[in-house]
């Protein structure tokens, strides 16, 4: 049986807002994430779902409460990451000191970029572009990969691409994280599912069949 | 300043028109002078008024003001963006002067150092610093997100940030601002030397305003205008041999 490997605890995040009001953005929420799984947020909110994948990822610190986990978490924003003044290669390698080559072979592989690694990334496709920050979260050596709505700008055939890409990677041993607006990319994907409240709440909740009673739960919590 | 097809249209047409008007059918007023004296007077300007060496001192004080001004800032660049990024104010603050007069910056420079070559590069350069750093200031706003987010996730420490995604965020954007600063350049370094009164291009506007050569006001702009625009193409051109990427908002 798998276990948590990232323990969420009362975690709280507020804001103050421009008319000088403190807004609660996260409330009070705590949950575990399965190793190994791919795990879903559904969110309305697209504030509330990058405040609370950054809280996951460690880019940004709670209010309060703690999350604690022993793996190298990578986050990956829904705008390309990947910088257009380096090629593929240097991209990938970008931050790394000691490069182990066969290790990049295989990724790249993985990612389906072999023979790109000179290529620029700028101009190319968004799904191009997310292979490239794929790869350096794995380069990297992330157990955990975060992705902030990773379909947002992609057209129905990349975005099946990286749905594949996304469970190929998932099947090789690294958990995944992910948020979305589209209920079927969660049924699609996920293996565990969130659903981020308008009030800022978490709650947990069962797609597996998507029947209609279903969605309309999903619907009255979001 | 792209030098594309209608603008070449353009400046073909109001040569054609001035030629036609001011050679052969209005040629005697006291507004606009002859094509053929501003042809000669060319020459005048060589001879008499030493137009090469004043060019040459002009045109070293911008290149050098260009060039070191620019370098400058990117030496500090790892120090100087945080430091713009906490006081991103500062330029707000700074707009309280913009109601002063500009010319009282280099002649108050001459009152203090005295009219001198020297004091002419520290006055330029100083505009150039001047105009880098609120060109940094206001471009870093407009960085990325998606590229800091990704990095910091990377645990690529926060001076490579400045130093590495920064900059070369904003990069093409201070590299299309090389050439308007350029021409502002130009304009700063005449005004001195127009105040200043005895050496650079600026003296030469001087000289011909006093002897009331008009003529040479008008040759000289042109033998500027044309030494200006092949300045910029040269800036144009180095910006796309180094700069193949651009700035992503």
């Amino acid at each position: 049986m798998s276990s948590s490997i990232i323990e969420i605890k009362n975690i709280c995040y507020s804001r103050i807002d421009n008319l000088g009001f403190k807004k609660n953005i996260i409330e009070s929420v705590s949950f575990n994430i399965v190793g190994g799984k791919i795990t879903s947020f559904l969110y309305r909110e697209k504030v509330r779902q990058e405040i609370l994948l950054k809280i996951i990822a460690g880019l940004i610190k709670p209010d309060s409460g703690e999350v604690s986990s022993d793996k190298r978490i990578i986050y990956i924003p829904s705008e390309p990451s990947s910088l257009p003044w380096l090629n593929v290669k240097e991209n990938i390698l970008y931050n790394l000191r000691n490069v182990n080559n066969e290790k990049f072979q295989k990724i790249i592989q993985l990612v389906g970029l072999t023979g790109y690694d000179e290529h620029r990334p700028h101009n190319k496709s968004t799904g191009f572009r997310f292979r490239i920050a794929l790869a350096r979260a794995l380069m990297n050596g992330g157990n955990v990969i975060v992705l902030e709505n990773p379909f947002s700008n992609m057209d129905s055939l990349t975005k099946k691409e990286c749905t594949v890409l996304i469970k190929k990677v998932n099947s090789s041993g690294v958990s995944i994280v992910f948020s979305t607006t589209n209920i079927l990319d969660a049924i699609d994907l996920a293996d565990d599912n969130f659903v981020i409240t308008s009030s800022g709440n978490i709650e947990k909740i069962n797609i597996d069949n998507s029947n209609e009673e279903n969605i309309l739960k999903v619907k009255n919590i979001l | 300043m792209k030098l594309n097809k209608n603008k070449i249209k353009f400046l073909s047409a109001v040569t054609f028109l001035y030629v036609l008007l001011f050679e052969f059918i209005i040629p005697a007023n006291k507004y606009f002078p002859k094509p053929s004296i501003i042809y000669d007077t060319s020459f005048d300007l060589l001879n008499d008024y030493n137009l090469m060496n004043s060019l040459i001192l002009t045109g070293l004080v911008i290149l050098s003001a260009l060039l070191f001004s620019y370098l400058l800032i990117y030496l500090i660049r790892g120090s100087l963006m945080p430091f713009l990024e906490k006081y991103n104010n500062i330029s707000e603050i700074l707009k309280a002067f913009e109601v002063v007069p500009f010319i009282f910056i280099p002649i108050v420079l001459i009152f203090w150092i005295g009219a001198s070559f020297l004091t002419e590069i520290i006055f330029v350069f100083v505009i150039a610093v001047a105009f880098w750093l609120f060109k940094v200031e206001l471009l870093q706003k407009f960085i990325k997100q998606s590229y800091i987010d990704s990095a910091k996730s990377l645990n690529v420490s926060q001076s490579k940030i400045y130093k590495d995604i920064y900059w070369k965020s904003i990069e093409p954007q201070l590299i299309i601002s090389f050439r308007k600063l350029n021409i502002y350049l130009w304009s700063v370094a005449i005004l001195f030397e127009y105040i200043a009164g005895y050496f650079g291009v600026g003296s030469i506007y001087f000289q011909a305003y006093m002897y009331k050569d008009i003529s040479a006001v008008f040759t000289l702009t042109i033998i500027l205008s044309v030494i200006v625009c092949i300045f910029d193409l040269l800036l144009l051109l180095i910006d796309k041999q180094i700069i193949f990427w651009s700035s992503e908002k």
